[in-house]
């Protein structure tokens, strides 16, 4: 994985980021109309998602992204040189020879076989996923441990040595992989590994380079030495059974039994190495250990966490939620139902100063109105509300001049009856009720109580008193009225 | 819009359900649907648009306040049928900006400019002659029209207006703007398409993009679940523990700390299906939600909501028998199989005895010294069916409401356990592999997709979840 493809990840899930914070319409808006124009050049897939990210944020030299990227590669270069370094060093120390000491080849193996293997196995337990964690007791404590002491977290401290400008793109970078820790895991595991195998491979690289540049520039001897009662014999063994991956390939790589016996040696001993130059054989079995036991098993991993981070990075980039999301905006057409502009705010008329009018008392003489089909028995209708109709008359129905002629004969009724409206209940109150009671305000003249009373019909068409949800409108409708005499007649329901 | 885009104006008596019709199929619940008449002054547009093209548009408007009068007008100047229109026109052109009649010029304008008429009446309610001269005056406009019983109440006064309803209109629809199914309300869009031949390629067209945006809609909520379950499933809160200080009393706030963040989730999670469902307002009702209030860890909800006991030891005994199985299969079968069996057990009585329960936090040591207070992810395997199941029944819940139901969602009767058992054998053991697989710290970001298809034929299924069936 290029580090370019890392940068651009970075673009996708900070615009992912900025998207999650704008309005869901407004993204379905823009992102389907960059649809209809992606599927028009023939896109499709994933090749849509990558084109969408160039079209919403262009990769740019001063983008987070590319910064990124060049400070990712920075961060490798340091830390391959870091690794060339150590490697050469290492190589130097081991393969040091002055005249006195020869190479001891128990170190090398010790070092370049021993100590490997030893990496390898932490790398491999560091690999081991959530499952295993499960089943081996203590086996997370252990990746914890050695996740401490690998190369990859070398990163955080390496990238103070960056330009400012890359120092916060990388950081920018780890608090976007904090903040969405499940999603790019995988992305910042293997990014970690093959750091840690650039680490390991440009180590192994600069110490074999190192050690053959000792052999051919300088003259060494080998032998070998060690406190531990060590017979030849086993040392034997043990450099043929190393020697097994290239045996058959390179034979002279693999010490002879001679050469074992030759070239043990002890420090204090008058002749430390009889014949270096019979030694000499040692360094093709050395190189090839630094070879199939540091250099090949490091390079290996470095191709299989490449494969693996790109694995991860495509993942991340097509197969997250969100990018799951944009693709529902980019592949589905934009459905719109709802209303263009947001609805008036509803102005209801002051009512808190309205006088209340005077009720009417039980057995109040009336003049009854029945308004516009009014369809109950009127004197039944007044009864059951505690009033006594004197007289009855309908309007609201038919032609107006009958609503002028119904306010007439109102206004000849009796002044001590009131005159009480009967109105369905179950209908709202009308302007054109408003109207007429207006009218019929201005020929009663002032101080007349008009009655409102709506009534609702029971199951065997009687009148009943309605209930709270009914009365409500008409409640409304009366204290809205400018009439002060005008009261709505709703006794309490029997329950 | 183009001339020839189907417009419809929502026309009757105050009162009588036009805004609940109009947001019911304009699916817009910022409809204001009051009990005061007159709330609705002016004509609101609802236009329908697919890619940004209008296909049809409903527009809102005002009730009848004063239609004997208005007809009275009419009337005084009527010469023959064929200048009906004409009269009707003059009648807005004199009254508009007058102040009288205001509602009535605002209604017919729309009626006017070529909309077809959808007149509304409540069948819940008798039928009486005031509603002749709106009638009246809206056949003399002459546009094409359909009238809607849309029954608000209990009582049935359906007939009655339909034999009044057919004098006046060609077409007579019941419809309940409350409750209507969506595939109700596609039909009865499909249904205005009769009013003019024109009108019945666009409408048939919206109805598509209609039903593949509700398709679109379940795989939406489907991966809002999904990504639910994952969040719930990994979550963990953690705190360091300084030198000296006594964990148990960290350890009741840090449970809090970490239930508090599950509610979260799933408040969060909620909204979004809610938004997803074109329902914006329902989050000021949340209170209203007594069902889905209930609290995520009550036992009595766990029992509900989570799978029998049955079906989590089936599923904790699968998981030891793996378990079991690989130790039998290290030793070459030498174990006669009981490392299978035995892992079954285990399995499945540790999945019994912990399904009650969240587990509490736990101290743990640091790489580097120092000890932590942790609590989560949790491993209950009763849980991910607990929230699964309480996101499934929202989502059943929200799919039958329509945009003009403003009432709370309430528990259906018929909640209950085991209403896991209507998801098929397959689909819940692929379901308990992939939250075995979040138990296990699979940080795989195609994780939710993997549930989200998993589930999206649940979701689309809406009966499946518990409460409705």
């Amino acid at each position: 994985m290029s580090a370019e493809g890392l940068g651009r990840l970075v673009d996708l899930a900070l615009q992912l980021e900025a998207d999650a914070q704008r309005p869901a319409a407004e993204l379905r808006r823009r992102d389907r109309a960059l649809g209809r124009e992606l599927a028009g050049a023939g896109l499709r897939g994933d090749a849509f998602v990558e084109a969408w990210l160039e079209r919403v944020r262009p990769p740019s030299p001063e983008g987070a992204g590319s910064r990124s990227a060049r400070a990712l590669r920075g961060l490798s270069a340091l830390l391959a040189g870091f690794g060339v370094a150590l490697g050469s060093g290492a190589a130097a120390a081991l393969f040091h020879y002055d005249g006195t000491h020869p190479v001891n080849v128990v170190r090398v193996i010790a070092f370049f076989v021993g100590l490997q293997l030893l990496l390898l196995a932490g790398t491999a337990l560091l690999l081991l996923g959530g499952r295993w964690r499960r089943f081996v007791p203590g086996l997370e404590l252990v990746q914890d441990v050695l996740s401490l002491a690998s190369p990859g977290r070398w990163l955080r401290a390496l990238h103070r040595l960056l330009p400012a400008a890359q120092r916060d793109a990388v950081a920018r970078a780890g608090a976007l992989a904090m903040r969405h820790r499940r999603l790019y895991a995988e992305v910042e595991r293997w990014t970690w590994l093959c750091a840690s195998q650039l680490f390991g491979v440009s180590f192994h690289v600069a110490a074999l380079a190192t050690a053959v540049g000792l052999v051919v520039f300088t003259d060494l001897a080998f032998g070998w030495s060690t406190t531990l009662t060590l017979d030849p014999r086993t040392l034997e063994h043990l450099t043929h059974a190393l020697s097994t991956p290239w045996a058959r390939l390179w034979p002279d790589a693999v010490p002879s039994s001679e050469l074992i016996a030759a070239t043990q040696y002890f420090r204090g001993g008058p002749h430390v190495v009889r014949d270096p130059m019979a030694s000499a054989p040692w360094w093709r079995f050395c190189a090839a250990c630094m070879v199939v036991y540091g250099l090949l098993p490091r390079a290996a991993l470095l191709a299989f966490g490449r494969y693996r981070l790109r694995r991860a990075v495509r993942r991340a980039f097509v197969r997250q939620p969100a990018v799951l999301a944009l693709r529902d905006r980019l592949e589905h057409a934009v459905v719109e139902t709802t209303a263009d502009v947001a609805e008036a705010p509803l102005a209801l008329r002051d009512t808190s100063a309205r006088r209340a009018a005077p009720t009417p008392a039980p057995g109040q003489r009336c003049a009854a109105l029945a308004w516009s089909g009014f369809p109950l028995d009127v004197a039944a209708s007044c009864r059951l509300v505690g009033l006594v109709a004197a007289s009855q008359r309908r309007a609201g129905e038919g032609a107006l001049s009958d609503d002028a002629a119904a306010i007439e004969s109102l206004r000849r009724s009796p002044a001590d009856e009131i005159v009480a409206v009967l109105v369905k209940a179950w209908e709202p109150p009308l302007l054109e009720l408003m109207d007429f009671l207006r009218e019929l305000r201005a020929a009663l003249g002032d101080g007349r109580v008009v009655a409102l009373v709506p009534l609702a019909q029971g199951p065997d068409g009687a009148p009943v008193v309605p209930g709270p949800a009914a009365l409500g409108p008409w409640r409304t409708a009366a204290l809205q009225s400018a009439d002060p005499w005008l009261v709505l007649h709703a006794p309490e329901r029997e329950r | 819009m183009s001339e020839t885009t189907p417009t419809f104006a929502v026309v009757g008596h105050p009162n009588k359900g036009k805004s609940s019709i109009v947001a019911t199929l304009a699916q817009d619940d910022s409809v204001r649907i009051a009990p005061e008449p007159g709330t609705t002054r002016v004509c609101r547009r609802y236009p329908m648009r697919l890619d940004g093209r209008v296909q049809y548009v409903l527009v809102d408007t005002p009730g009848f306040q004063r239609a004997r009068r208005a007809l009275a007008w009419m009337r005084e100047r009527e010469t023959r049928a064929d200048l009906h229109r004409a009269v009707v026109e003059s009648f807005v052109a004199a009254h508009r900006g007058t102040g009288r009649f205001e509602d009535e010029c605002e209604l017919l304008t729309p009626v006017l400019e070529g909309a077809g008429i959808l007149y509304v009446v409540d069948g819940s309610l008798p039928y009486g002659p005031e509603y002749e001269p709106e009638m009246e005056i809206l056949r003399w406009t002459g546009e094409p029209s359909m009238a809607l019983i849309n029954p608000i109440g209990e009582a049935d006064h359906i007939e009655s207006w339909r034999s009044a309803l057919s004098q006046y209109f060609k077409i007579v629809r019941v419809f309940d703007a409350l409750t209507a199914p969506f595939e109700k309300r596609l039909e009865l869009l499909q249904g205005f398409g009769a009013l003019r031949e024109e009108w019945r390629a666009p409408l048939e067209q919206a109805v598509r993009a209609l039903s593949q945006e509700r398709l679109q809609v379940r795989e939406r909520v489907a991966r809002r679940i999904a990504e639910l379950l994952v969040d719930e499933l990994t979550l963990s809160v953690s705190k360091r523990l300084p030198e000296g200080v006594d964990a148990r009393e960290q350890e009741a706030a840090l449970e809090r700390e970490y239930h508090e963040a599950l509610r979260e989730r799933e408040r969060k999670a909620r909204a979004q299906v809610e938004e997803d469902y074109g329902h914006h307002e329902i989050e000021r009702r949340e209170e209203s939600f007594r069902l889905l209030d209930q609290d995520l860890f009550s036992v009595e909800h766990w029992v509900l909501w989570g799978l029998r006991r049955r079906q989590l030891v089936a599923t904790g005994a699968a998981g030891g028998a793996l378990v079991g199985g690989a130790l039998d299969a290290a030793v070459g079968g030498a174990s006669i199989f009981l490392g299978t069996l035995f892992g079954a057990a285990a399995g499945g009585a540790a999945a019994l005895w912990s399904s009650f329960r969240l587990e509490k936090a736990r101290i743990q040591g640091l790489p580097l010294g120092g000890r932590e207070l942790r609590c989560g992810p949790t491993r209950n395997r009763n849980f991910p069916w607990v929230v699964l199941g309480r996101a499934l029944h929202h989502n059943a819940r929200l799919a039958g409401r329509t945009h003009a139901d403003r009432g709370a969602l309430a528990l259906e009767p018929s909640v209950g356990p085991g209403w896991a058992d209507r998801i098929d054998r397959e689909r819940r053991a692929a379901l308990e592999r992939c939250f075995t697989r979040l138990r296990d710290g699979d940080t795989d970001p195609a994780l939710v997709q993997d549930l989200a298809e998993l589930l999206a034929p649940i979701v689309a299924q809406a009966d499946v979840a518990p409460g409705i069936g």
